[in-house]
């Protein structure tokens, strides 16, 4: 990840007086000061955060920190929770540097590519590479077409969204790309350990990996080739400072094993950056698997969304709303604060979902009673209960433990996803 | 260059891109090459495609039944696009074409030489664009005719603000549309492509600002002949693509001279 070096040059290009006063504006600075200086890692830890509505409230033009002609691309991200869209600008990115981690150079078929990066560029870091620039763009409402020309490329290598491998599977079997191909970088939100179980026995001849990336910042992170065990484990780039934000309290948190929290992060994408995102707020919640020797750099695992309210599972929706609703009616043996964290298990009927709802109780209240009344009385919809889903052996039974927190007043109403 | 040389050269060209002996004595007897018989040329060298270094192009028959790719040289440009970027002053260039007319990389390009962001969004994905429009200062959309036709009545109908200009792309055998919807905005142009990204009809600036919509130049990197009542499309450089005395499935009357100095041709 970078460094106090970086993060201060970083600091003080962008906050010029003769540039773009995004982050000027941001930071509160004097318009007589000619830039923001920082001299350490605690004065760094002091800048404000960069939300997704700090950027929208700004115009586009206004966000701009290069002349209007030197852009290349606009990438879009989806509002969130049902906000408007924000456009970001890209301009020319020298290196390229979501391809750095693709491994295996011996691959040398071309790729058929369907995500938040542009053919072009996927080309340029290919052809950067010195492996085969051939791309051929993947387009969701026409797989067969698009298939049918990964066929003829000489397609080896797929790099694409988790949910486009998944719709392309049938299709790609079939035409026997799936076969051919020997490595597959997917990004987006993560598999659950079957799904993936299932493109991998697929595509019996490819190594399966992720890149983690948002629309906003390109590729930052990646994972190591993923085995049957499924762990999804991220290694950050070393163009990116990442941080740990509790959104609750609204405070940094110290990566450490076993850390959740919301990623903080900041990158510049492009030579010049269009938009460089400093502290930015990703959305992402994480939890930190191991931490660096010298406590700079971390490996981590996505669990979802910060805002994250709802998960499918087999039957029907397991919502935050209804949780809370369910955890109030029993507020005598029960805290308001809870946890909610979805796994898959192996079972001799196959994987299934497994819930395990961390809890308060107030009294001396059973846990496995507790699990049996929340179970009868969560409705994943109108007329259809967990314990009914349990009954028809959908999923696991639910289990309830006690929920653990360093800091008592953290609250703690939350769905994370661990497959 | 009379019959016979240019039959002889159109058979060099597709031996040159990898044409079996059987295809070339068939094309020699026949003096060109119909559309079909392309798609049978295409099937052929479909094996060799795949380690050379060409962009491949989706080549889809007149019906729509079948998909073949269609070579052409990495370092060609998609020219007429980028000057129509230009004539236009576009701040930026959305593309509202399928994903799998491979055309990003081309259309970047053209984007570039006209100094304008490229943004791209699937075409039916009408509230993203109208979105693109107003806030990240998209004023060139590319797309073809019908998704133009129903995204300007969508724009019309949520009062939303509409593109200066529009770039429509048809693919060789499409129908020709009605291009009134678009009388609002201040520049419509098409194209007329054989494949994806390869224009065989084109417009200047003249017949823009005369709105004279079905009447076409022939694309820079074409010639036309007329023999024996067909008329035949070949390729300039060689080097560029596999397009040797194509039968043009369509008919082409030459109907005059524009002020830009070239035949002004219709359908």
């Amino acid at each position: 990840m970078m460094n106090l070096e970086q993060l201060r040059t970083l600091v003080q290009e962008n906050t010029r007086a003769s540039g773009n006063d995004f982050y000027r504006r941001l930071y509160g600075l004097e318009s007589e000061k000619s830039h923001l200086e920082i001299a350490s890692i605690d004065e760094w830890r002091m800048l404000p955060l960069l939300s997704k509505q700090d950027m929208i409230k700004r115009s586009f033009k206004e966000r701009l920190f290069v002349p209007s002609r030197e852009l290349q691309t606009i990438s879009i991200t989806s509002g969130t929770t049902g906000g408007p869209p924000l456009f970001q600008p890209r301009s020319y990115q020298g290196t390229p540097l979501e391809s750095l981690c693709l491994p295996y150079p011996e691959i040398r078929g071309a790729t058929l590519a369907g995500t938040l990066q542009f053919p072009h560029e996927h080309e340029r870091a290919f052809a950067f590479l010195k492996r085969n620039p051939r791309v051929i763009h993947f387009d969701p409402q026409h797989i067969q077409e698009s298939i049918t020309l990964a066929l003829i490329a000489g397609v080896e290598i797929i790099i694409a969204q988790t949910f486009f491998v998944s719709a392309m599977c049938e299709v790609a079997v079939k035409s026997g790309l799936a076969e051919r191909v020997q490595l597959i970088v997917v990004a987006g939100e993560t598999w659950t350990r079957s799904e993936f179980l299932r493109v991998r026995g697929l595509f019996k001849n490819a190594k399966i990996l992720y890149d983690y990336g948002t629309k906003e910042a390109g590729t930052m992170a990646y994972t190591e080739v993923l085995g049957p065990e499924y762990a999804v484990v991220y290694h950050p780039m070393p163009h990116v400072y990442f941080e740990i934000f509790d959104s609750d309290t609204g405070l940094l948190v110290t990566p450490d094993t076993g850390v959740i929290g919301e990623l903080l992060l900041t990158t510049t994408v492009g030579e010049p950056s269009a938009f460089p995102l400093l502290r930015y707020r990703s959305g992402d919640c994480i939890r930190v698997e191991s931490v660096s020797t010298d406590g700079t750099d971390f490996t981590f695992t996505l669990l979802g969304r910060v805002d994250q309210d709802f998960i499918k599972i087999p039957g029907g929706m397991l919502r935050a709303d209804e949780l809370e609703r369910v955890v109030s009616k029993l507020s005598e043996q029960i805290s308001d604060r809870f946890e909610v964290h979805c796994f898959e298990e192996q079972t001799p009927q196959g994987l299934k979902k497994r819930i395990v709802m961390h809890i308060q109780p107030l009294t001396g209240a059973h846990l496995e009673t507790l699990a049996d009344t929340i179970a009868k009385q969560l409705h994943l919809g109108p007329s259809f209960t967990y314990a009914d889903g349990v009954q028809k052996g959908l999923y696991l039974p639910l289990i309830c433990v006690p929920l653990t927190t360093k800091d008592p007043v953290q609250k703690h109403k939350r769905i994370l996803k661990h497959w | 260059m009379n019959t016979g040389e240019a039959i002889h050269s159109m058979c060099e060209g597709y031996e040159k891109w990898g044409a079996s002996p059987s295809f070339l004595a068939e094309s020699k007897t026949r003096g060109f090459v119909s559309v079909s018989a392309l798609e049978q040329f295409l099937t052929s060298i479909e094996t060799s495609l795949e380690k050379s270094n060409h962009r491949l192009l989706p080549f889809v028959s007149g019906n729509g039944s079948t998909l073949r790719a269609f070579p052409c040289a990495p370092t060609r440009r998609w020219n007429s696009c980028e000057q129509t970027l230009i004539a236009s002053d576009t701040k930026a260039a959305m593309c509202m074409l399928p994903f799998f007319w491979q055309i990003e990389p081309l259309l970047f390009a053209a984007a570039r030489g006209a100094g304008a962001p490229l943004f791209m969004t699937q075409p039916d994905n009408f509230a993203v664009a109208a979105r693109a429009i107003d806030t990240a200062g998209t004023n060139t959309i590319i797309t073809t005719p019908s998704t133009a036709q129903a995204f300007a009545q969508d724009l019309t109908g949520h009062d939303d603000t509409h593109p200066r200009t529009w770039l429509l792309i048809r693919l060789l055998g499409e129908t020709v549309h009605d291009m009134s919807t678009f009388a609002s905005a201040a520049r419509v142009t098409s194209e007329i492509h054989l494949v994806p990204g390869v224009p065989l009809l084109v417009q200047c600036e003249h017949l823009l600002m005369a709105k004279m919509d079905k009447r076409f130049h022939v694309s820079e990197e074409f010639e036309l002949s007329l023999e024996d009542g067909r008329l035949l499309a070949t390729v300039r450089d060689t080097e560029l693509m596999p397009l040797f005395r194509l039968e043009l499935p369509f008919p082409l009357k030459e109907v005059s001279t524009c002020q830009c100095g070239k035949s002004t041709m219709t359908l």
